[in-house]
């Protein structure tokens, strides 16, 4: 996506060696901004992620403006770029909120790596700049998602999706007690606060698979006898047959945790890919994904 | 090189000015270059920066490196287009050796210092004594010595 503008398809020829000189002057610019104007070249790795930046920031544009890459090369590109960066800065603006949020929601139970990534992540926005390396991600994120943001995801706008994420994790968390959701964790790994394990994965498991055994998803203690039952209602399932399965858990597990419609496709998304694992795990009686 | 930066630095044509000021600098200087020797230093231009990785733009350092070494007393009609393809290799090479501690300008001027100076006009010592001795002196974080 990044280098789109390089390659289009949709522009002719003629359109192409125009967006392509225009692209290559504010490439020109960032680097001689980068080097402070002293040198006259740059490493390749430096130069692709200078490209990038401008790319994604003319994308910023493209998607903000409804405008076309055939507008870009017929038209003015640096005015496109100031305006570019201007959206860029809305979107700081934007995950700064939505950072605030997720401070304010984040569940009463430690985690290191969460602490640590959200304190990246703010210092990041702190120093998240539109000048050079807008297409980086601000920040170091060691704290892993249920459901990973796209890798495609650049910038500020990969930022703004993980904190969309988290906020779901968050909120789903905190419709269980934090006690129940501290058991399932010390069940798992008792120094579960000082590993980079989501909070969130193993108690929304055991509450699918209490949903599947129609018991109450809110305790999230499961068994051995819940295991086994589980084990007997999987074992002859083909693939299909079992996403479908859990897909139709996840339904009911978003009605019963009052989950907003737009956030269940995540919750669905997640419990579909538990299907893998819980076929190599029929042999072990499920250990290890109910815990 | 990556694909989208090879297509737009096409798109910039930066050699074709780069060497078109070289070939001015050297007849300014009474040095007429042919189509061939040309060609040489423009190829030359290519491979240094691909051997070491790099991306130039505006015009680059060939304008530069001509006018820095136009007048050196190593430097004549017939050898003129090698040297410049050669100093070309070695300014890039420890251009990404010393990337980000020296400007390109103070780099060009220590090289034509030493290359008059004690290298002799030699381009091996130029590399293996004063380049390496500058590399060394710079990531040890010493540019008083330049």
């Amino acid at each position: 996506m990044e280098f789109s503008l390089a390659q289009s398809a949709v522009l002719s020829e003629k359109e192409q060696l125009l967006l392509h000189q225009k692209l290559w002057s504010l490439f020109e610019a960032a680097a001689n901004e980068f080097t402070n104007r002293e040198s006259s070249s740059v490493s390749e790795e430096n130069a692709r992620r200078l490209l990038s930046s401008v790319c994604f920031i003319l994308q910023e544009y493209l998607e903000e403006t409804g405008h076309t890459e055939r507008d870009l090369a017929l038209g003015n590109i640096d005015e496109a770029f100031k305006r570019g960066k201007a959206v860029l800065l809305k979107r700081v603006d934007e995950a700064r909120e939505l950072w605030n949020k997720a401070v304010l929601t984040i569940p009463k139970i430690q985690s290191r790596a969460l602490t640590d990534t959200m304190q990246g992540i703010k210092y990041g926005l702190s120093h998240y700049s539109t000048d050079l390396f807008a297409a980086e991600v601000p920040g170091s994120i060691d704290y892993q998602l249920m459901l990973p943001v796209s890798e495609k995801a650049l910038g500020i706008e990969y930022i703004i999706l993980w904190l969309r994420e988290l906020l779901l994790e968050n909120y789903i968390l905190s419709r269980f007690e934090a006690k129940a959701v501290r058991s399932v964790l010390l069940r798992v790994c008792p120094f579960y606060p000082e590993l980079i394990i989501n909070l969130c994965e193993n108690p929304l498991q055991n509450a699918i698979g209490l949903i599947l055994l129609q018991k109450d998803p809110f305790s999230l203690y499961i068994t051995h006898s819940d295991r086994l039952a589980l084990t007997e209602m999987l074992a002859s399932l083909s693939k299909q047959e079992c996403e479908d399965l859990l897909c139709a858990a996840a339904q009911k597990i978003c009605v019963r945790l009052l989950i907003p419609k737009e956030s269940c496709k995540g919750v669905e998304a997640f419990a579909k890919s538990l299907a893998p694992r819980i076929m190599a795990s029929i042999p072990s009686k499920l250990c290890g994904v109910f815990v | 090189m990556d694909k989208a930066l090879s297509i737009i630095k096409t798109a910039a044509e930066n050699e074709k000015k780069g060497i078109a000021v070289c070939a001015k600098v050297l007849y300014e200087h009474g040095i007429t270059i042919s189509e061939a020797e040309t060609a040489a230093i423009v190829a030359a231009h290519t491979k240094a920066l691909r051997d070491s990785g790099r991306v130039e733009f505006g015009e680059g350092a060939l304008p530069a490196l001509t006018k820095a070494f136009v007048s050196s007393p190593y430097i004549t009609r017939k050898n003129c287009a090698e040297l410049l393809s050669e100093l070309q290799a070695t300014f890039y090479f420890f251009r990404s050796e010393c990337d980000g501690l020296i400007s390109d300008e103070k780099l060009i001027a220590f090289m034509k210092r030493e290359f008059n100076g004690p290298a002799g006009g030699d381009i091996g010592y130029l590399n293996g004594t004063s380049m390496e001795r500058l590399c060394a002196r710079l990531k040890g974080k010493d540019s008083s010595w330049i």
